[in-house]
């Protein structure tokens, strides 16, 4: 049973890898769909935090407004593979920038599915959401920042 | 990485599947993050109500007078705060192209000043004599842009 059941993984995983002359490489990808944006914000006169959720839904807790004429949008990746089971791991925090200075920080990432993705077949959407930190009076302009989504091999369904 | 994956690859090697040591390379794909911020601005909760039940619900048409007479720029507000009263004006292409009508005309029509130093725009909002204290503009690099003012009713 033990040696069936290696067998069988083996085998699976001649399909999991293309193996050429000087590389393997694994038939698993996350490619991104959409960016993640908080929209327009007002800034208030104290400490705000504005929150994507990956559903895209944007809510705050402080005294900012949120321009509703400027929605948020969850960042939206498309993950491929065939029978893997895979991690997800989100950055813990991006420092976004505005040309001429000034900085903010999103953290709190959250993915939806989170943890992990049971591939058996094809691809799988993944969203991801974020908290953004927008101190009292916080300059304002366009602030961009880069988050990386990692995908690594957990093993075989 | 589970442990049987990462010592197991001497196996595969000797199966023929993997013929060097495996890499389980991670797939990475970035996204951009971003956000703009803008100005709110400030008026008082009552005021904001009487812009925002105007026959053309936030759409402030500010009329600035010049040599000929009067001029009208419209800047479009989104919302109001109902805790602070600070009315939103949207970082849109159009508010845009407005605060650098207004900004050429404050520099080299009747009204003098910057916007940068208080300058108080008197005039017109839906035919109701207004004051506007320009407070802060900012404008983006791609063409949006935000203002802090504070506008009183006569």
């Amino acid at each position: 049973m033990r040696l069936a059941k290696s067998l069988t993984t083996l085998a699976a995983l001649a399909a999991v890898f293309v193996s050429g002359p000087a590389q393997a490489q694994l038939i698993y990808s996350i490619t991104k769909a959409s960016n993640l944006t908080f929209g327009t914000i007002a800034p208030g006169s104290t400490n705000c935090a504005v929150t994507v959720s990956p559903n895209g839904t944007r809510s705050k807790t402080g005294t900012c407004v949120l321009i509703s004429s400027g929605p948020g949008s969850a960042a939206t990746f498309t993950v491929n593979g065939i029978g893997l089971l895979l991690s997800i791991s989100l950055p813990s925090s991006v420092t976004m920038t505005k040309a001429g200075g000034g900085t903010m920080t999103v953290d709190t990432f959250v993915s939806n599915p989170s943890g992990t993705i049971a591939l058996s077949l094809g691809s799988q959407p993944l969203t991801v959401g974020g908290t953004l930190r927008v101190a009292a009076n916080q300059p304002v302009g366009v602030y961009t920042g880069t988050l990386t989504v990692t995908v690594s091999l957990l093993g075989l369904l | 990485m589970r442990e049987w994956m990462k010592w197991g690859w001497p196996l595969w090697c000797m199966v023929g599947l993997l013929c060097h040591s495996p890499s389980f390379a991670q797939s990475q794909s970035s996204a951009d993050a971003t956000v703009r911020l803008v100005y709110a601005a400030e008026v008082s909760a009552q005021q904001a109500n009487q812009l925002l039940f105007n026959p053309i619900p936030g759409v402030f048409t500010i009329s600035i007078p010049d040599p000929t007479g009067y001029s009208t720029i419209d800047l479009a507000a989104t919302g109001v705060d109902p805790a602070t009263g600070a009315l939103t004006f949207a970082a849109s292409g159009d508010n845009a192209w407005s605060l650098r009508r207004l900004m050429k005309r404050l520099g080299s029509g009747s009204l003098k000043g910057s916007f940068s130093t208080g300058l108080t725009v008197s005039g017109f909002i839906n035919g109701r004599g207004v004051q506007i204290v320009i407070r802060e503009t900012h404008e983006d690099s791609d063409g949006g842009g935000s203002l802090r003012a504070t506008i009183t009713f006569d």
